[in-house]
């Protein structure tokens, strides 16, 4: 529950020993560096440190080009899953720069490009090919040779023209009564279902113009037939698809050279991008600082907590370097760092995707923990489903190497199903009502000894106790934003934003019950504490106005806001009506499968298909409506009254890798 | 004579308009689901043109409209279940009036739902597209399109409530 304080260090090192110190540093991996102005820093002075990192860009872009050439020839490619799972494999940072030698990287590309070339000069080809092909099919049965077509003789010219097939007689009766003698036309043979047709025309030259007469009533297209094809067309059909085959084998070539080098290559582009993207990401924090010739000035933010551990890093360089712990400048805000307690680390993840809080704020991690885990047992709310799924979690924690967001993940849905497996136990669900729908489990019966709630036979008790979290969940939000303005200093937003909405919904709450006789207090009393609140309201909530009236009206008319707060309580309901829906979705499944199970000989078979199916089905529909609204509830409910989500996140220069876990 | 007539009626009127209420339950809620997530998969098989890698996390969206469906079975199955009409369970007599009533607790999902999946398919699918080209904001775009799911969950409890409410003989 807590955000790192930080300090901001200047530093001040002399180039020569600025990339020693700077691996300290990346080694450490506790230090954000802060982009100065560099606008007056002379070009000479950053221009070798520049040319570096264009030159790391530029490998970089051929690593990824290269890797993603190679990737669909990869045979031992890992998916995400797996590799998440499997943890990365193990390695030293002068191992990696060993394995991610720059000449070797250079040769592979060459010929990795050079295969590429190869392959896109072959593709290029079959499309060419195919190109041709598809402009000849139909001419297949042409009895001419193309050149009559394309270059003609001295008096004579050949023209293929490309008609619909409605329009191919009239053109052919145009063609006839307007060029007489002067053409000889005919339409190549062509199936019934074509909806166009090819007429071959070849026609004395000086009747050109009669035949773009001829040609302008209709809408006929003229067949380009390219100048390099001169035989019979059906000669040239089988030429292309001979020239087809040798490409096709020329391809297959290519592609097995290709999957030859792939796994090689691939891995190289691994380590290349690792090792090179530590390198770049040093470099872009050194070229941040501000430069003299001799000297790189840089200022970064590091945790308090790692003070000492920075100052061991450093020391070594002490005689050409110089430290000084600096004030933030005005308005600077540090980035924020949340560093929580192991049991509640995971949940860090789903505060971070709503927004991280602001540096000096409020880091809701830890408050919003148990409240989490506690929807999601409940909205999944199935002792049965919970333990399987949690066994299963467990299982593959304990048996891979599973590290980061993908186990903190984990983890959460760890927890939450034995949550949802100790919700499930005191509402009586197992697997739905399997314990009392199949004869066989009827031994476990006992079970319902501890049952506490029954909310498909009694909602109400369930829908109140939803309720009843809602509201303390509620009125927990605003409890954090009042202690939040009470640490600002702002006293009086905190008692009469906060503070009299506190009162007067609590003392309203406690009118309702003690009215109702469940609480053992005087309704009057209550009455009172909900009335004193109303007037903290009515008084404190127009004190942004200028005028009396102005100030009365606006603090009677924030009495509205309690719609506000009756439409967030009222959403908590959907804690009753989510475990309600993984019951009901499990009671038709068990009843299906009793139904299956009757058919003569493959009953049971079925019986215990269809259950299986059922429940795996149940099981996923259900985890992931839990998982939303139990995050939704923290996010819009809780905290929509307290949260200040605008900080920045602190992005420490790291051994930031992708494909290796280094070792040092 | 008439009175009669009226009485085999309610005999079987009664039951038939249990069943009414169940279906539409399941029914209009079940289009809906249906509808939302026709929405939100033409979206996503539109991002997919992209980046078929956009499948994992359009599937996230997309199923979410489907949670009305179920909220339909769930009150169809109350509805049959409080009054006995579920395979393997003896009926008592249902009159007219309790069969309206249970038609009548069927409606706040059948509506709700219905109208509410198609929303947050329309929700989904914007969001879908926000994924595409932000996948960083899958957390916010999971969270909008279950904003709409919220009415749908008030017309369930307030199905539940009326049918639990009802007391069949």
């Amino acid at each position: 529950m807590a955000i790192e304080a930080m300090q901001k260090i200047r530093m001040a090192l002399h180039k020569s020993i600025s990339d020693e110190m700077m691996n300290a540093i990346q080694k450490l991996g506790c230090c954000q560096f802060i982009p100065r102005d560099n606008g007056r820093v002379a070009e000479k002075n950053v221009a070798s440190l520049k040319a570096r990192a264009r030159h790391l860009d530029e490998l970089l872009s051929d690593v990824r080009l290269a890797s993603r050439f190679v990737e669909p020839y990869v045979a031992k490619k890992e998916g995400g899953m797996a590799k998440a799972l499997g943890g990365l494999s193990p390695c030293s940072v002068a191992e990696l720069a060993e394995l991610a030698s720059e000449r070797e990287f250079l040769s592979s590309l060459k010929i990795t490009r050079d295969l590429e070339k190869r392959l896109s000069d072959v593709k290029a080809g079959v499309s060419r090919v195919n190109g041709l092909i598809s402009v000849m099919s139909p001419l297949s049965r042409l009895p001419y040779s193309l050149d009559f077509y394309t270059k003609g003789t001295a008096s004579v010219q050949g023209a293929i023209f490309q008609i619909a097939a409605n329009a191919a007689e009239k053109f052919m009766d145009a063609l006839e009564s307007s060029m007489g003698e002067n053409a000889e036309a005919f339409m190549l043979p062509a199936g019934e279902k074509e909806s166009a047709r090819f007429v071959s025309v070849i026609y004395a030259r000086n009747a050109s113009d009669e035949l773009q007469q001829a040609l302008s009533a209709f809408q006929a297209s003229r067949v380009e037939i390219p100048q390099n094809l001169t035989g019979l067309a059906s000669d040239e059909l089988s030429r292309l698809n001979g020239e087809l085959s040798e490409l096709g084998l020329q391809e297959e070539s290519v592609n097995a050279e290709i999957a030859a080098i792939a796994d090689k290559t691939w891995k190289l582009c691994q380590y290349c991008s690792d090792r090179w993207g530590i390198e770049k990401s040093k470099l872009d924090a050194l070229i941040e600082g501000e430069q003299t010739e001799q000297i790189i000035l840089t200022e970064l933010w590091a945790p308090k907590s790692c003070l000492n551990a920075f100052n061991d890093a450093v020391k070594p360089y002490a005689g050409l370097s110089e430290i000084m712990l600096v004030e933030p400048d005005e308005g600077e805000k540090p980035p924020t760092l949340l560093r929580n307690p192991k049991w509640s680390k995971p949940i860090e993840a789903i505060v971070k995707m709503y927004g991280i809080p602001t540096y000096g704020g409020f880091d809701p991690t830890s408050v919003t923990t148990p409240f989490f885990y506690a929807f999601f047992g409940i909205c999944f709310g199935d002792a049965g489903y919970g333990l399987l799924i949690a066994c299963t979690i467990a299982i593959i924690l304990k048996k891979t190497k599973a590290s980061g967001p993908i186990a903190n993940f984990l983890k959460i849905i760890l927890i939450g199903n034995l949550c949802a497996f100790a919700f499930g136990a005191i509402t009586f669900s197992w697997f739905g009502d399997s314990l009392t729908s199949f004869s066989f489990l009827k031994p476990l019966g006992w079970l319902k000894s501890i049952q506490l709630l029954d909310p498909m036979s009694d909602p109400m008790t369930m829908l109140v106790v939803s309720l009843a979290i809602g509201f303390f969940h509620v009125m927990l939000g605003l409890a954090i934003a009042m202690r939040n303005n009470f640490k600002s200093g702002d006293r009086l937003a905190a008692f009469g934003d906060q503070g009299g909405w506190i009162i007067f919904l609590c003392g309203l709450v406690m009118f309702g019950l003690s009215s109702g006789g469940i609480l053992g207090l005087p309704a009057k009393l209550c009455g009172t504490v909900a009335v004193f609140g109303a007037l903290v309201l009515v008084a404190t909530q127009g004190r942004g106005k200028k005028s009396v009236v102005g100030k009365l009206f606006s603090g009677i008319l924030s009495l509205y806001g309690i719609t506000s707060y009756l439409g967030d309580v009222l959403s908590y309901s959907r804690l009753l009506a989510l475990g309600l829906g993984s019951a009901a979705i499990a009671m038709v499944v068990n009843l299906l499968a009793n139904l299956v199970s009757g058919v003569p000989y493959i009953g049971i078979l079925l019986g215990v298909a269809v259950f299986a199916m059922g429940h795996v089905f149940g099981m996923v529909i259900n985890i992931l409506g839990a998982f939303i609204h139990s995050m939704r509830l923290q996010y819009v409910e809780f905290y929509g009254k307290f949260y200040d989500a605008s900080g920045e996140g602190f992005l420490p220069l790291s051994y930031n890798t992708q494909y290796v876990k280094l070792t040092d | 004579m008439e009175s009669a007539i009226i009485e085999a009626m309610s005999g079987q009127l009664g039951p038939a308009l249990v069943i009414l209420g169940a279906a539409l339950a399941v029914g209009f809620a079940g289009i809906g689901s249906a509808w939302g997530i026709g929405i939100a998969n033409e979206a996503a098989a539109g991002v997919m043109t992209e980046n078929p890698k956009n499948f994992i996390s359009s599937l996230v969206l997309l199923a979410l409209p489907g949670t009305q469906g179920i909220y339909g079975l769930l009150v169809g199955v109350i509805a049959l279940y409080n009054t006995k009409l579920l395979i393997g369970m003896e009926p008592p007599a249902i009159s007219i009036w309790t069969g309206l009533a249970v038609l009548f607790a069927c409606l706040p999902i059948a509506i709700t739902g219905f109208l509410s999946a198609i929303w947050q398919g329309r929700s989904s699918a914007a969001c879908i597209l926000l994924i595409s080209k932000r996948p960083e904001e899958m957390a916010h775009a999971v969270i909008l399109p279950a904003m709409c799911e919220t009415y749908a969950i008030f017309g369930l409890l307030m199905s539940i409530l009326m049918l639990l409410g009802i007391k069949v003989q």
